[in-house]
């Protein structure tokens, strides 16, 4: 696999990545003002784009188990970085909405 | 000249698209001035850009940069994240000329 094509993978895993971490970040602001609906519609749409980040992340792990001796490039670990960021953005915005939730039911 | 800005979280990827459209810029014949930064440079920035674009990381941004640099007369513009993911510069190139010339 050629550096050129590692990144742009590593391009793709920054998009889809990063388009879902905004979602999420949206979907905060939405139960902030109570829209609960809107949030969850939000955090369903930033779930399939982080799920694409990750099906073209495992994509690279598949292709080294194949083919051992694959060199990472910085943007591929950036990428992962991202990824990693996403990941934790889901998790963490579900409890937050969850918060807001209870907040204005009281 | 038109004066394109790309932010991102740290510079980095946008750079790549940098490059690519500063390639498609030169066969279109349009003359642009184009760099990439990380969006935490945006008040050295906005005085001298014609039009900023944000990559699909740092969409959370645009309402912020909106309110803070409204008097800028800037336009702050998403980039689609198809285009970003497939690094389609002269897609991007070619949708920030327009909005300039609009």
């Amino acid at each position: 696999m050629s550096i050129e094509e590692i990144n742009n993978i590593s391009f793709q895993i920054i998009s889809y990545a990063g388009d879902g971490k905004c979602d999420c970040l949206e979907a905060v602001e939405e139960a902030k003002e109570g829209n609960f609906e809107q949030a969850e519609q939000l955090l369903a749409k930033a779930e399939e784009s982080i799920n694409k980040a990750h099906e073209v992340h495992t994509q690279l792990l598949v292709e080294e188990a194949r083919n051992p001796g694959i060199q990472p490039t910085i943007m591929f670990v950036h990428a992962s970085n991202h990824l990693a960021i996403a990941e934790w953005a889901i998790e963490d915005c579900r409890m937050k909405i969850d918060i807001y939730r209870l907040i204005k039911s009281k | 000249m038109y004066n394109i800005i790309l932010v991102c979280e740290h510079g980095a990827s946008t750079s790549a698209m940098v490059t690519k459209m500063r390639a498609a810029a030169e066969q279109l014949g349009e003359d642009c001035e184009i760099n990439a930064y990380s969006y935490s440079k945006m008040d050295e920035l906005i005085d001298s850009a014609d039009i900023v674009l944000l990559g699909p990381q740092v969409r959370f941004k645009k309402k912020t940069f909106e309110q803070k640099y409204a008097d800028k007369n800037v336009e702050f513009v998403l980039i689609d994240p198809v285009d970003f993911g497939t690094m389609n510069g002269e897609k991007v190139v070619k949708m920030a000329l327009e909005h300039l010339k609009q």
